[in-house]
């Protein structure tokens, strides 16, 4: 009797080490932070380029305090649908206010929606002595392709964002160099909030998978 | 082997001559199997789509009644174990019809997971060497491996017992009872392994528990024994082969033991899930009172332990276990509570609410009804065959003519 | 043949009925028709349950390939079928291999089709590990995302596959139960906040562990991959999911001709037979490239970011360590690398 429990308790001691040892790998919870750790390379040598993926996009360098280049964003300028001003805007602004009463004002499509008027009225952020390039609070000007300074201003936490990558948009490839959209390729600077819209898709078949009959 | 030759045209023969009732059997079987072919046939030209497994239920009613099954082949070693190694010969009249069923249901499970499987023509992939099995990290690599080779041992056993018997010689105990021993452990090991591929998923929820492996094998101990038992009493009336009333006394000890510790694990399972009802209890919830209107398991659940209950109390009671006919009735209802509770009852609950909380429920097609009848009815073959086989041997009317 | 019962032994009376009955000429009594419903039926069966497709492959590739009267083409095409069939784990595979797999799958595209794709084998980038970002104060629930994916991937138009799920939360709690996925409305709706899910790339994949063929693998630059001509469709890295990733194709799928991504890879978006199992894959035929994954380059509003986790200047690094990011189901152990995080 004693040898039959030895022989029947003996075999299932060692089946169940056997199960649990095998089913242990170390490779567990080893996480992507760890990865990370290890392996992170601070000078990759890319055999990739968003090259091929941004070749149609004409890049203007964002850079920071020191000049150097952080990444690009497209070109603004040669989209705008009213540029150069000066076609124009040939005279000072008070000169060129309409007389007459039932003419039509100029960028009269142009509704102002951002902020308050106490905060915000076009010649905030449009320069009214060079209205071919935009102003910033110190009275500084600066280019149609770098508007994001002027939006800097007030949104810095979005600002810090965006630089980091968190806000807005990168186009057309992960892989260095980083091409992104600037603020005002996404928000209308004049009417900066977005209206709601109908989904893409209506998912027909989750339709039928809640409810069968 | 000129033996070996003529023990399996012996066999065959025996196979196919019986008395009307035994053809019509085999003839309705024949025809269920046909019926399931067509079905599955279906399945194979249009897809698994023909069934009513979704993305969020991807398991259903042909991965239900395998985990059942193996419970059901497991349970042989209840006969094993007390025959070989304990020496009651009470026992020893009913063990090889216990390997018998063992087969049936290792085969029955086995037809269950290929017609399952999305690429049955990629099954070679499995094979080790030839494919690449997942070894030792898969379960279901485990899985593939303890039945195989269960299905190995009891084949291979019993066929040397009646290779021997049927010479009119006796079987060596240094060949078999190894073997016999090894199955002990391994029909452990195939219910343990089977509750472990659903145990080991922290996604479900539902099954991730420690009891699971414990409760498999107490359902498999009640509801296996108990079909060995109906069974048993088949033979016993169409068949001249002689079973005492206490052999299937004691099977009935085992039954009733077994059935006892089934419900209070199932007490504590309901306990655990209910006492606090936290998000891990939504499948308990769906299954047990239905969630939002949807509540298709409710009747099922409820009617499974309605008739444990009924079984298991009549079955404590020794008085009626004595009496044959309320023990059969006991057994098939304990056996029917089982099948719901461990099919129906624990695979569909586990995908409902699926990982992102939707309640998709699932309704078997015909195309699936089919083909597990069509396969039910391969086991009852398989397992007639084998019988009516075994028995010749064993009461010694077949035997080898030089 | 006509047979007559004679009184001998019972052997050889059963042996003649045998070899009468097998031969199936039987003007047999009652008891021999039983017999011959039962022993002719079982071998069929037998051959049918166990050989099936097998068999039907296997006659479908002789048929065609010794056949006279077809032609070159078909001969080529059960040619390649056959070869296709035959080979293995792709990830055991010499680059030679895969480099012949790919051509073969090619061919046999342009055989069946008449049209041309460019089935990639790239392998993973050096010192590149993908991860993914989300974040949910931007993503207004439009599905630009899911589309994009949609026909960048060839899913399969019937059944409307999309790996890509939009959950509809209603502001105060993250409870999934709660969270709607089939929402068609206008969007964003008031009081509510969107999330995207989709397969995360875990570092500690469990459909890995559990597929029963590896099948399904992480690869170096951890993406998690599915060969689609090894997976055996058991379904099981479903259970193992717990974040709702995997996709079944439970029929064949079909992708118009004209919507067709002919630029594919053999791991990522080439067309997938019924019976196997998909998911997304970060794009793989993009990614190794360079590109932005479909989703990251459909999203209008950029709350998809994406990029190396192991390069410090990319943007996933900066928002990782500079934003509040969580992912789903942290406590199952399973390092999803993709984080949400808010503004």
């Amino acid at each position: 009797m004693d040898k039959i429990i030895n022989r029947i308790i003996l075999p299932i001691g060692v089946f169940l080490v056997l199960i649990s040892a095998c089913s242990s790998p170390s490779h567990k919870h080893q996480g992507p932070f760890s990865e990370i750790k290890n392996n992170s390379n601070p000078h990759i040598e890319y055999s990739i380029s968003s090259e091929p993926y941004t070749n149609d996009i004409e890049k203007i360098a964002v850079t920071n305090s020191a000049e150097d280049t952080l990444f690009f964003t497209p070109n603004r300028v040669n989209y705008l649908v009213s540029f150069p001003c000066n076609n124009c805007h040939n005279q000072d602004l008070d000169k060129m206010v309409s007389t007459d009463p039932f003419g039509k004002n100029a960028h009269w499509d142009i509704k102002l929606n951002h902020a308050t008027t106490e905060a915000l009225t076009c010649i905030t952020c449009h320069s009214s002595n060079n209205v071919e390039q935009l102003r910033l609070n110190s009275e500084k000007q600066i280019s149609y392709n770098k508007s994001q300074k002027v939006c800097a201003q007030c949104h810095s936490t979005q600002t810090k964002d965006w630089l980091g990558g968190a806000h807005g948009k990168t186009i057309g490839a992960w892989a260095p160099p980083r091409v992104s959209n600037t603020c005002v390729n996404c928000h209308n600077p004049h009417s900066p909030s977005f209206e709601t819209r109908w989904p893409s898709r209506l998912n027909t078949v989750k339709i039928k998978e809640l409810d069968p009959k | 082997m000129k033996v070996a030759f003529s023990m399996i045209s012996d066999g065959f023969k025996e196979a196919t001559k019986g008395t009307t009732a035994y053809h019509i059997w085999m003839s309705v079987l024949t025809l269920l199997m046909l019926f399931g072919a067509y079905s599955y046939y279906q399945q194979i030209v249009h897809g698994l789509a023909v069934t009513g497994m979704t993305d969020r239920v991807s398991w259903g009613l042909y991965i239900s009644n395998f985990t059942f099954l193996v419970g059901v082949a497991a349970a042989a070693v209840m006969l094993v174990l007390p025959t070989y190694i304990l020496k009651d010969v009470d026992f020893s009249q009913a063990v090889l019809i216990g390997e018998g069923l063992a087969v049936s249901a290792l085969i029955m499970c086995l037809a269950f997971v290929t017609v399952d499987m999305g690429g049955p023509a990629r099954l070679w992939h499995i094979i080790p060497g030839i494919g690449s099995l997942n070894w030792p990290n898969s379960m279901l690599a485990w899985d593939v491996i303890v039945l195989n080779g269960y299905l190995f041992i009891n084949i291979s056993i019993p066929f040397y017992l009646l290779y021997h018997h049927y010479q009119g010689k006796k079987p060596s105990k240094s060949v078999y009872l190894p073997g016999v021993l090894i199955s002990v452990f391994w029909a452990v090991g195939i219910h343990l392994v089977t509750a472990f591929l659903y145990a080991g998923l922290p996604a479900r929820p539902f099954w991730n528990s420690a009891l699971l492996g414990p409760r498999f094998l107490a359902s498999a101990f009640a509801a296996g024994p108990a079909l060995i038992i109906l069974v048993l009493a088949a033979i016993r009336k169409f068949m001249s082969y002689t079973i005492t009333n206490k052999t299937i006394d004691k099977i009935a000890m085992v039954v009733t033991v077994a059935a006892q510790i089934n419900l209070i694990m199932l007490g504590s399972e309901l306990f655990k899930e209910f006492y606090s009802i936290t998000h891990h209890s939504s499948s308990a919830l769906y299954m047990f009172f239905g969630v939002d209107g949807k509540n298709a398991l409710v009747p099922w659940i409820w009617t499974s332990i309605g008739l444990n209950l009924i079984a298991t109390i009549i079955l404590t009671f020794n008085r009626f276990r004595k009496n044959h006919s309320i023990l059969y009735i006991s057994c098939a209802l304990l056996f029917i509570a089982i099948w719901i509770d461990k099919g129906m009852g624990l695979i569909i609950p586990g995908f409902i609410p699926g990982p992102w909380g939707n309640i998709v429920e699932y309704f078997p097609t015909w195309v699936e009804v089919g083909v597990t009848i069509g396969i039910w009815a391969l086991g009852a073959f398989i397992f007639s065959i084998l019988v009516k086989i075994a028995v010749p041997i064993e009461l010694g009317i077949l035997r080898y003519k030089k | 043949m006509f047979f007559k019962r004679k009184k001998k032994g019972n052997e050889e009376v059963a042996q003649q009925k045998a070899a009468n009955c097998e031969e199936g000429s039987c003007g047999c009594s009652k008891p021999d028709g039983f017999d011959q419903v039962i022993k002719k039926p079982l071998d069929r069966r037998s051959a049918l349950k166990g050989l099936t497709a097998g068999l039907l492959a296997g006659t479908g590739f002789v048929n065609s390939s010794c056949s006279i009267t077809a032609s070159d083409a078909d001969k080529e095409l059960s040619s390649l079928k056959w070869d296709e069939y035959f080979k293995g784990n792709y990830q055991l595979m010499t680059t030679d291999e895969k480099r012949s797999t790919v051509e073969r799958l090619e061919r046999m595209y342009a055989l069946s089709n008449g049209g041309k794709i460019n089935v990639s084998d790239t392998g993973a980038v050096e010192d590149v590990l993908f991860g993914y970002a989300f974040n949910i104060s931007k993503c207004q629930g439009y599905m630009d995302c899911v589309n994009a994916c949609v026909e960048e991937n060839n899913q399969d138009r019937d059944s409307q596959m999309q790996y890509i799920r939009i959950h509809e939360f209603k502001k105060g709690q993250m409870n999934f139960e709660m969270a709607d996925d089939n929402f068609y409305h206008e969007v964003p709706a008031a009081g509510h906040f969107y999330l995207g899910t989709q397969c995360f790339h875990c570092e500690n994949p469990p459909c890995v562990d559990v597929c029963p063929v590896k099948a399904t693998w992480k690869e170096k630059d951890g993406i998690v991959v599915i060969d689609y001509d090894w997976c055996i469709g058991c379904r099981y890295c479903v259970a193992a999911c717990p974040y709702d990733g995997r996709r079944f194709n439970w029929s064949t799928p079909h992708v118009p001709e004209n919507e067709l991504n002919k630029d594919q890879h053999y791991l990522g978006n080439r067309p997938r037979t019924k019976g196997v199992m998909e998911k997304c894959t970060f794009c793989v035929q993009r990614t190794r490239k360079g590109e932005n994954p479909a989703c990251v380059e459909a999203c209008p509003t950029g709350s998809r970011i994406f990029g190396n986790l192991l390069d410090p200047n990319s943007t996933i690094r900066w928002v990782i360590e500079n934003k509040k990011v969580f992912r789903l189901k942290e406590d199952l152990g399973t390092e999803p690398k993709f984080w949400y995080f808010m503004d």
